[in-house]
């Protein structure tokens, strides 16, 4: 009874601090690890609201607060507001949006979600990247 | 009284010299209008005097240029053909890029482009393509063209976006980057395939990516790079000997290589020489400024088709030091399938051969 319990109490917990470790590029899952240290890439980002991860290709990503969606047809903007809690930013360009969630793992989280339920063509978050000057 | 007389002498004097001046502005004015009548000619590009210490543009070595005199000679310079430049700073005040560019902004603050020292790479990008014929430093491939440079910080897949959109509001023909992320995100991909297909009116916006400088076979990799997208060229990079430069990506989806390393460049205030696909892909832009402003109705699949269909396929076995690349695989030797090869994509450029095939 009390190991029941106790395992009741661990999957409650252990779901508070579940996070994705994914993100979804051309339909394809892409695994992500977090990385422990984090190298802020922008001077104006509160390195607080960022998470680092690497990707199987060993890249770095960041992810901040923000997400950028190309919503499905028939989907509104208000809608995606009301349901995840996230406030519509912008439009980056033509189709693409961006979203503000309230934390960085929100954000990772939300785009899967706006994937994974087909209310988005795709989505994921405003990845910091480190870019080549080639 | 003698003090008048002396002043008057004084200013006779000074009449006199501004007189004889005003003469000699007028011959000089007459030497201008001169110097504008040859400025299309391929005689007048020889002036400049970096023009023939550039191998990509003159033949240096054996075969070493990209073959590109005789659409100049024809007057083919790129006139009218508008090139934006996406990178992170430019030097607008240097000699080469003063009268080129027409637009200049930092799409991040949507301010004019600022300087940064030591952070120019756009200028030596800029420069290849569209440094002016003027008698000074070097010569851009399309010498004529109109530049619109757009700076840009590239830290976050939004400032990607927004720099291509800054750049499309100004209706460019073309659009070079050479820079990529190695991973490029599903709203990158959706913007290059918009341009791509609906730039130029419904023709198609050619976007020029550099392929990257890690030697790396861009296939293994389990997220593409920009450069491998269909939407955009990919240009690699080769030596003056016509080798796979030792750095340059490779793969499957690579489509040119152009001359990348030793390439004179305008550089902060001056001139130096720059090595990377980074200044292979501006080649290729400036190409194919030179075949629109030829036919300025092609299509951006048109223009794929011409360059890949008229490169000089290279057979050169890539070496570094003495090992082969690991670009040939199993291959001994390179080989050609369906035109293409995983070392040198469908061949180096050849400007003159590409312009041939287009009806004028």
């Amino acid at each position: 009874m009390m190991s029941n319990k106790f395992f009741i109490f661990f999957i409650f917990f252990a779901s508070l601090f579940a996070q994705d470790l994914y993100y979804y590029n051309g339909g394809k899952k892409i695994i992500l690890k977090s990385a422990n240290s984090f190298r802020s890439m922008l001077s104006n980002q509160d390195p607080t609201n960022v998470q680092n991860f690497v990707t199987q290709d060993n890249i770095n990503l960041g992810v901040s607060r923000d997400f950028l969606a190309k919503l499905a047809p028939n989907v509104l903007i208000t809608d995606i507001e009301q349901k995840f809690n996230v406030r519509f930013v912008k439009i980056v360009s033509g189709d693409i949006l961006m979203f503000k969630a309230t934390s960085a793992q929100k954000s990772l989280s939300t785009a899967n979600a706006l994937v994974e339920q087909n209310l988005a063509v795709f989505a994921h978050p405003d990845f910091i990247q480190q870019v080549d000057l080639r | 009284m003698s003090f008048c007389k002396h002043f008057t002498k004084i200013l006779v004097i000074f009449l006199a010299v501004f007189l004889s001046s005003c003469n000699s502005s007028k011959t000089k004015l007459k030497e201008t209008v001169q110097t504008i009548d040859f400025r299309d000619s391929f005689d007048y590009f020889s002036l400049d005097p970096l023009y023939k210490k550039s191998w990509h543009l003159y033949e240096m070595y054996p075969k070493s240029d990209i073959s590109l005199q005789k659409t100049w000679q024809e007057g083919y310079t790129g006139k009218n053909i508008k090139i934006a430049v996406i990178d992170n700073g430019f030097n607008i005040h240097h000699e080469e890029l003063a009268n080129s560019f027409i637009y200049a902004i930092n799409s991040d603050t949507k301010e004019s482009v600022n300087y940064i020292e030591n952070d120019d790479h756009g200028t030596s990008v800029a420069g290849i393509i569209g440094a002016r014929s003027n008698g000074l430093g070097g010569l851009g491939i399309a010498p004529s063209a109109k530049l619109i440079l757009v700076q840009t910080s590239l830290k976050t897949v939004s400032l990607m976006v927004e720099s291509l959109n800054t750049a499309a509001q100004q209706n460019p023909d073309i659009i070079n980057c050479s820079w990529g992320t190695n991973h490029v995100s599903d709203a990158l991909k959706e913007q290059l395939e918009i341009l791509s297909t609906k730039g130029r009116n419904g023709k198609g916006t050619i976007i020029v990516f550099a392929t990257g400088n890690n030697n790396k076979d861009q296939d293994e990799a389990f997220v593409e790079d920009e450069s491998e997208l269909p939407s955009v060229i990919g240009v690699g990079a080769i030596t003056p000997k016509n080798e796979k430069a030792d750095f340059s990506n490779y793969g499957s989806n690579m489509d040119l290589v152009a001359p990348g390393v030793n390439i004179l460049v305008p550089h902060q205030n001056t001139y130096a020489q720059a090595t990377g696909t980074s200044f292979a892909a501006p080649m290729v832009s400036g190409a194919v400024a030179l075949m629109l402003s030829k036919n300025p109705n092609l299509t951006k699949t048109q223009v794929e088709d011409i360059l890949k269909k008229t490169a000089d396929k290279l057979t050169n076995m890539p070496q570094v030091s003495t090992k082969i690349q690991k670009c040939l695989g199993t291959e001994t030797s390179v080989i050609y399938k369906n035109g293409f090869n995983k070392c040198y994509g469908y061949g180096k450029i050849n400007v003159d051969k590409a312009l041939a095939e287009i009806p004028k």
